[in-house]
């Protein structure tokens, strides 16, 4: 099909008046009809639409069109639209081309009304280009990949647990792989959490079912569909969509899930006392400890940095569970997609408002676990200096967030939880007060609202200030330099102060992205591959994203966006492959010297090297080009990005320079 | 029937014509066929160039009015040109004087070097300077190129056996690495080392660090240097799909890793990277804007 003489037809788009405003598209139709090999030009008013389609496909038939390129937007908006036409009609998609007229030169020059006519020139010389290229275009084909209907979830928060429930319920089978002991994730850690009061273990209803499970009845566990590695990590990672290649390390948790029951003796005798993560420095725990009252799996961990192997809780087992002399164990994984949804972790504000050197500041997570019922302090709401419950509580908001030293995002949660909080307090203790410092409350969602009504009407005080400075008072209180948004300075003393910290990437993310070979953005958060319309998908296709992970998100977005990633997964898992266009690296293997710079530079993991040359996995590949560049003997061309397509397009471009130039 | 052969000298060094010698006893049987009707070593070459010419061999590049008229003559009377060695084929060493204006180039030497106290620009009845050092396909068009500075004998000898026998000689398209035997390794060097470090032997210079341009340069001189240790230097010119060699090279060194890129320091980025392409380079031909014939 390359060997014949081609017959290119052009198609201007008026795009309603977004191109035609700018640019005369008329006489940029009536141009292209004498360039070289052009058998058709005409102007539609909406190429795009069914009319406009078919248009494209009655002139392909009329005119024996053998080359189609379509002058309107961005081939990020139709490129797809019009390469379905021409297959429609007979022709190989990617004898398709576009040329960019409207985000190129109509919008770039809407408001210029005297660059118009240079608009018009420059379309026409967009549109040659795009004719000199497309005389260069070659037939691709396409290949299948089989997508065995197996997913892997890295991380069981919210996000992660709804994903794979959802996953299991549609009949695949799933791998939730968790670094720390327990499930559940931050959520689980919450004593009661926003808008319904209740506990952070909740997981969506199974199918067929009306009421959400709570996640300790070992629905998760019990699930044949689902399984849970705990205290794993995902070491290596390679592959592509359908065929993901996964090793995990799961770390020795020193006592046996199915057959412990749980009777807390082995935490008793334990005696190693160390202080509890969760807690910040409010309680202990042992050695052997359940990771928190609602863990699940429900059976005690032991702590092997700790532990001093004394044996103590081995003797007491009455069912032989505890095994001290565990290993860490690796499992290899096949897999045909992949979820990530590892979760945030909580910006340490130390040096920030006294942070870490009074031990009356503190997280808002830390007061979650003050008032849990089921926490260290049985939810008594004390102060950890001298035990005794604060008269007047003070928040202060965005710590670390919107501030362009530490995270510039808004991290969508703490106006949430500090009313949550203050309305909690007021409802449980009337007589404390509780005075919120912020810059500007972001509460949209669902009877989100209604909370911050009810906080008002309890008598929660907001004041929109920052606080410029903190003193310690005598008795370890806290004196706070309030200075209003309205200019009022004023002095307020507080006894205990709650800082509402920023949510950043959770640790480790920037290498589990390294092991995955995805991007993070900037801050570190996992890159999704389009923020508004692909929020789940990423740069790989068979990995999606989903929770906190990409961006601060909260319980009811973590639930939506795993429901969201669940399903973006079961699109090549239910359909069973995946089709693959060639347009591709190819490696020329008579002029490779087995170099390895491209194996070295790939982004995707696509090339390996075989016999001394580089060989290209064209499922992996995302013709991106960057072996093409990089390769010193340039042996390996991108297909449709050929070297002589590109060539012809910029020789296409300048060639009327000495004519627009006077 | 005898071919007629011409050899010509322009800027150059005539390395290319001591390569030809260097083909050695090969050189006696060709010239069995040949007859050289015009060659600066042997004929005096003041002499009008004669006509008729089979073969031309034309070394050295194109820096004077003069080079330029007697490369235009010689094309006149012959029907085969070949580009004889790097000067001719791509600029050569020269081309990296179009990295300085011409201008002031001929001024700095006749004013401030020592030798020329007479600080005076001779310009009556000598050749003038052109405003860049071009190659040979720059002025006339070239039938073939025998690249190399200078030339293998073997290639010369083969080039023109093949020519005599009627047939079209062919160049290798593939890169020096191809005809390399040392030891391809995949590990990426954490530093740059320069040629006067010994390397270990049998091993891929470029993965120890040392700058081969072999991976873009044009294979044909059976990797003489770097069999022996010495790093190419590209002296071949790009290989057949290498668009600009030095661009490829520093492509390739480029794609590296940041912070492995960072502990590189790259000396002398044109004469590393196009020592004898500067002249036919993508990026000399963007800013010199020479007006080629």
């Amino acid at each position: 099909m390359t060997s014949e003489e081609p017959r290119i037809g052009v198609f201007v788009c008026k795009c309603g008046t977004n191109i035609a405003k700018v640019v005369d598209v008329p006489a940029v139709a009536e141009y292209a009809k004498d360039l070289p090999n052009v058998a058709y030009s005409g102007w539609q008013l909406f190429t795009c639409s069914e009319e406009g389609q078919n248009i494209i496909k009655d002139h392909i038939k009329k005119h024996k069109l053998n080359r189609i390129i379509v002058a309107s937007c961005s081939p990020k908006l139709h490129e797809p639209t019009f390469r379905r036409t021409v297959m429609e009609a007979g022709i190989n998609p990617f004898f398709f081309e576009m040329a960019n007229i409207r985000e190129h030169v109509s919008w770039a020059h809407m408001k210029q009304k005297d660059e118009y006519d240079e608009a018009t020139q420059k379309a026409k010389d967009l549109v040659r280009a795009a004719v000199f290229r497309a005389s260069q275009l070659e037939s691709i084909g396409s290949t299948t990949q089989k997508v065995p209907p197996v997913c892997m979830v890295i991380g069981a928060g919210i996000a992660g647990i709804t994903a794979s429930t959802l996953l299991a319920d549609e009949g695949y089978e799933v791998h939730l792989v968790e670094r720390s002991p327990a499930l559940g994730g931050k959520a689980a850690q919450l004593g009661f959490v926003f808008m319904t009061d209740t506990c952070g273990v909740c997981v969506p209803p199974r199918h067929g079912e009306m009421a959400r499970k709570c996640l300790s009845k070992r629905v998760i566990l019990n699930d044949p569909k689902i399984h849970v590695y705990t205290q794993t990590e995902v070491k290596h990672f390679g592959g592509y969509i359908g065929n993901f290649q996964a090793k995990l390390e799961t770390q020795p948790r020193g006592v046996d899930i199915d057959t412990c029951t749980l009777c807390g003796k082995c935490i008793e005798v334990c005696p190693v006392e160390v202080p509890h993560e969760l807690d910040f420095g409010f309680g202990n725990r042992k050695a052997i400890y359940l990771p928190h009252p609602q863990a699940v799996p429900r059976s005690p961990v032991v702590d092997f940095k700790n532990c001093t192997k004394c044996g103590k809780c081995v003797e007491v087992c009455p069912v032989d569970a505890i095994h001290l002399d565990e290993q860490s164990k690796s499992t290899d994984l096949t897999v045909g997609t992949a979820i990530v949804a590892t979760g945030f972790d909580v910006f340490e504000p130390t040096g920030l408002y006294q942070y870490g050197e009074n031990p009356n500041v503190i997280l808002q997570l830390a007061l979650a676990r003050l008032m849990d019922p089921l926490g260290p302090t049985d939810g008594k709401l004390i102060r950890i200096s001298d035990k005794k419950p604060p008269k007047h509580v003070g928040m202060i908001q965005c710590v670390g967030s919107r501030d362009p030293e530490y995270y510039s995002h808004c991290s969508r949660v703490c106006c949430q939880v500090a009313i949550k909080h203050a309305v909690y307090i007021k409802e449980h203790w009337p007589d404390t007060e509780v005075t919120i410092f912020y810059k500007d409350i972001r509460l949209q969602g669902k009877e989100y609202e209604r909370y911050y009504l009810k906080a008002q009407k309890l008598g929660v005080n907001f004041h929109r200030a920052d606080i410029t400075d903190v003193k310690e008072t005598p008795n370890k209180g806290l004196k706070l330099a309030v200075e209003h948004h309205n200019g009022d300075k004023e002095t307020v003393n507080v006894d205990l102060l709650v800082l509402s910290a920023a949510m950043t990437p959770a640790e480790g993310a920037k290498e589990l992205a390294h092991t995955l070979n995805m991007e993070v953005d900037l801050k570190g958060f996992f890159r999704e591959y389009h923020l508004k319309l692909a929020p789940v998908d990423t740069t790989t296709d068979g990995i999606y994203l989903a929770g906190a992970c990409s961006s601060p998100r909260d319980i009811a977005e973590a639930s939506f966006m795993g429901a969201a990633a669940a399903s973006h997964a079961a699109i090549p898992m239910s359909k069973g492959e995946v089709q693959v266009d060639l347009a591709k690296s190819i490696v020329d293997e008579s002029l490779c010297i087995g170099c390895a710079n491209c194996y070295a530079v790939c982004p995707y993991s696509a090339i390996y090297m075989e016999g001394g040359v580089a060989k290209i996995i064209e499922v992996a590949c995302k013709g991106c080009g960057i072996c093409v560049v990089e390769c010193p003997a340039e042996a390996i061309q991108l297909r449709h990005y050929r070297d002589k397509q590109i060539y012809s397009q910029i020789e296409g471009l300048l060639a009327n320079v000495g004519a627009t130039k006077k | 029937m005898t071919v007629r052969i011409a050899t010509m000298g322009m800027a150059g060094c005539s390395g290319c014509h001591i390569a030809l010698l260097d083909t050695g006893v090969a050189l006696l049987d060709l010239l069995k066929d040949v007859e050289l009707v015009y060659s600066y070593p042997v004929v005096d070459t003041k002499n009008p160039i004669p006509p008729n010419i089979d073969v031309a061999l034309i070394e050295g590049s194109i820096r004077t009015d003069h080079d330029q008229e007697m490369a235009k003559a010689m094309r006149k009377q012959t029907k085969f040109v070949i580009a004889f060695g790097a000067c001719s084929a791509h600029g050569g060493v020269n081309g990296l004087a179009n990295t300085f204006n011409a201008q002031e180039g001929v001024e700095y030497v006749y004013h401030k070097t020592i030798l020329m106290a007479q600080k005076v620009v001779p310009h009556e009845n000598v050749p003038q300077v052109l405003p860049a050092d071009l190659r040979l396909s720059d002025v006339v068009k070239v039938d073939f190129v025998i690249p190399g500075c200078p030339p293998h004998p073997d290639e010369i000898a083969k080039v023109i056996t093949t020519l005599l026998a009627g047939e079209t000689p062919q160049l290798s398209k593939k890169s020096i690495c191809d005809e390399c035997p040392l030891e391809r390794l995949t590990e990426i060097p954490d530093q740059l080392r320069r040629t006067h470090e010994i390397p270990e032997p049998e091993k891929c210079l470029l993965s120890q660090g040392f700058l081969c341009m072999g991976p873009a340069t044009r294979a044909g001189c059976n990797a003489e240097c770097t069999r022996r240790g010495m790093p190419c230097t590209g002296c071949r010119g790009p290989s057949e799909t290498v668009w600009d060699q030095g661009v490829a090279m520093l492509d390739a060194l480029a794609a590296m890793e940041e912070d492995q890129v960072a502990n590189f320091k790259l000396p002398r980025l044109a004469s590393t990277f196009a020592r004898y392409t500067y002249a036919s380079s993508k990026l000399d031909n963007l800013r010199k804007g020479v007006q080629k014939p």
